[in-house]
């Protein structure tokens, strides 16, 4: 488990898909993401584990979300 | 929708001549109620610099991406390089149309007519749908609508709501929990869905590439999308045994997985067509499934038909379609009804991804696959070799270019309808010499229009009544692809269970025609001297089997359940001989008489 810190966001892709994009500009799917993580801009840090999964959002690696913290 | 072929050429031969007619005034003509207002269609003589030079001085030369857009590309299908449509004001296309008629290198200058040729349906979305019409649909709908054709949606999941024929989705499968039946539980794959077999022509919503194709749903993506291999590879391999023809995957991931590249080789030898998205990375780089050899990679473009910012591409993708660019607004997406916040309800949503590029590819797919063109890799091949040239030379972003299923079903129609038909007069010219040389029939004797009919229409040649009109007619169209069509029609798809398997292996042997001979002979032994056109209707219809055997043979365009790959064309050359035996002994019998 790591932290992952970044900004929230909402794609227009595949009906809709939402990501962390970090600091350092890396992007991840944000799976199992609760609805309170939903939030288009909100910068938070993301305890969660990269998953090499399969789904509809096919653009880049996929982050479990297990919790997440506001910054 | 009902209208009949007839009609149909009878109103282009209207138009044809309507063409020629040079006393009918320019007035009278432009005052024609089907006239799309200041386009007129132009063909001179000359170097072609030299002729768009002249005409772009009168007008504004409008390009065929933009009649397409407007579905006039019909009026153009066949030489748009030697013509030129021109813009100018409405109210000086008069003048300007008098102007070129006076020229001596004209070969005609006439009012572009907007034809009611093709097939518009009157789903009120359809107008709203570029990306069907990019991706060449209305011209496919002529020749073929995918009757008797499965594809799988291996995807979230489908629901058939106010737009989605029931009766067109089978009962499908939840990999997640193994239980039966697919309810979509996101919209994605009732999207993906809708897109290849949206009810079309229904007065209702949107329309979908191949509106008679059956959807078999196999859900193996959660609420949220996401899936895992196994239970994809799972459901690739229950398709390929359930009768799907083609397999929708718009779906992916960057992990190889054994399993489902083993599934996917398995599908493709079990008959299916696997198209797959190429993955919306926005860069260089496939996601698996699309990357295994096997599958079909499709990219995604936008309206103008340039790669979208977000597809994905590299050395595996195979053909670009539309997939929509919302960078350029809302309406530049893929719109088909979906599921909305109630999952019993219906919505119409614009999407975009090369999720939704993948579905036109494989509703063009079991478009091809019901004009009997059941093999993956002569499916392939069709819709490659048929793609319109992209707007840039890159093969890692377009493959062979963007997606035509008209021009994918006008090739398979035609080349299959020639060749049946010439290959099944080329027997019946040989039998029939050597018949008479053999003193069986009389040198002076011809063969009665029995013999000739049931040669064209057991050859599978009406076929090539699919570029103006075959689908418009389903007995037609079942007929003109017998026996791929009839196995379809009443059995279901070629290795869709016992029955369709039986339906294949008998319908591309010779068994039938062989069957109709013997029994003809026996009928004739009960009533000597009763010869003419029931003897004559079987060896027609022998020699016009053994043509459709032959054709399919050589063009390795057929898929056989239980026959190995390169046993088929054996197969079939072995049926085509029998059945040209069955004709040729029935010939002999003219001479019993």
């Amino acid at each position: 488990m790591s932290a992952y810190r970044g900004k929230v966001e909402h794609r227009d892709l595949e009906g809709g898909i939402w990501q962390l994009v970090t600091d350092g500009g890396d992007r991840y799917t944000l799976m199992g993401a609760p609805a309170e993580l939903k939030r288009p801009g909100a910068c938070v840090e993301i305890d969660g584990s990269v998953e090499e999964g399969f789904g509809l959002a096919m653009s880049g690696p996929m982050l479990r979300v297990r919790g997440f913290k506001d910054l | 929708m009902t209208r009949v072929p007839w009609m149909l050429l009878a109103a282009l031969a209207v138009v044809g001549c309507g063409r020629r007619a040079v006393d009918r005034s320019i007035e009278a003509q432009l005052a024609d109620a089907d006239v799309v207002p200041g386009l007129i269609d132009v063909q001179l003589r000359g170097i072609e610099a030299e002729r768009r030079a002249l005409v772009a001085a009168l007008g504004e030369v409008v390009d065929a991406v933009e009649l397409r857009d407007q579905s006039l590309l019909g009026l153009l299908q066949r030489d748009v390089a030697e013509r030129f449509v021109l813009r100018v004001p409405p109210e000086r296309a008069a003048s300007v149309l008098a102007e070129l008629r006076k020229r001596s290198d004209l070969l005609y200058a006439e009012p572009v007519v907007r034809l009611q040729a093709l097939w518009t349906p009157n789903d009120p979305g359809f107008a709203k749908q570029w990306h069907l019409r990019a991706a060449g649909a209305p011209g496919a709908w002529e020749g073929a609508r995918g009757a008797g054709v499965v594809v799988a949606v291996i995807d979230t999941g489908v629901t058939a709501l106010d737009d989605l024929d029931a009766g067109r989705v089978l009962k499908g499968k939840n990999f997640l929990d193994g239980s039966k039946g697919a309810a979509d539980d996101h919209g994605h794959g009732t999207h993906v869905a809708g897109t290849i077999a949206q009810s079309t022509g229904n007065g209702v919503g949107v329309a979908g590439m191949a509106p008679r194709a059956k959807i078999l749903p196999l859900k193996v993506l959660s609420a949220d999308g996401f899936g895992n291999s196994s239970a994809i590879a799972d459901a690739i391999r229950y398709a390929a045994d359930h009768g799907a023809k083609v397999l929708n995957l718009s779906l992916g991931g960057g992990g190889r997985s054994a399993a489902m590249a083993d599934a996917v080789e398995y599908a493709r030898r079990r008959g299916a067509v696997v198209v797959c998205a190429a993955g919306n990375g926005g860069g260089r780089g496939v996601s698996f499934p699309a990357a295994y050899p096997g599958a079909l990679a499709v990219s995604a473009v936008g309206p103008k038909g340039a790669l979208a910012p977000y597809s994905s591409y590299g050395p595996e993708v195979r053909i670009a379609a539309p997939g929509g660019d919302k960078s350029l607004g809302e309406e530049s997406g893929v719109l088909q009804e979906t599921i909305s916040d109630d999952p019993k309800k219906g919505a119409y949503k614009w999407f975009q991804g090369t999720s939704m590029a993948t579905p036109h590819v494989a509703g063009a797919a079991a478009l091809v696959a019901s004009l009997g063109v059941t093999s993956p890799a002569a499916i392939e091949s069709l819709l490659a070799r048929t793609a319109k040239s992209a707007p840039e030379a890159s093969a890692e972003k377009y493959g062979a270019g963007l997606l035509d299923a008209g021009a994918a079903v006008r090739r398979a129609a035609i080349w299959q309808g020639l060749a049946r038909l010439a290959l099944a007069l080329l027997g019946a010219f040989v039998a029939v010499k050597h018949a008479r040389r053999m003193q069986q029939i009389r040198a002076n004797e011809a063969l009665p229009g029995a013999f000739w009919g049931g040669l064209v229409v057991a050859s599978g040649a009406l076929v090539l009544l699919a570029p103006v009109g075959l689908a418009r007619i389903p007995g037609l169209s079942m007929l003109a692809t017998a026996p791929a069509g009839l196995g379809a029609h009443f059995f279901g798809l070629p290795h869709a269970g016992a029955a369709g398997t039986a339906a294949a292996l008998i319908g591309w042997s010779a068994l039938p025609p062989f069957l109709l001979a013997a029994f003809t002979r026996a009928s004739l032994f009960r009533k000597p001297g009763g010869l003419g056109v029931l003897p004559s209707l079987a060896a027609g219809i022998a020699f016009g089997w053994a043509g459709m055997l032959l054709a399919a043979a050589i063009f390795g365009s057929v898929y056989l359940p239980w026959i190995p790959a390169f046993f088929v064309p054996v197969w079939l050359l072995i049926g085509a001989a029998i059945s040209w035996a069955a004709g040729r002994g029935l010939l002999a019998r003219e001479a019993a008489r």
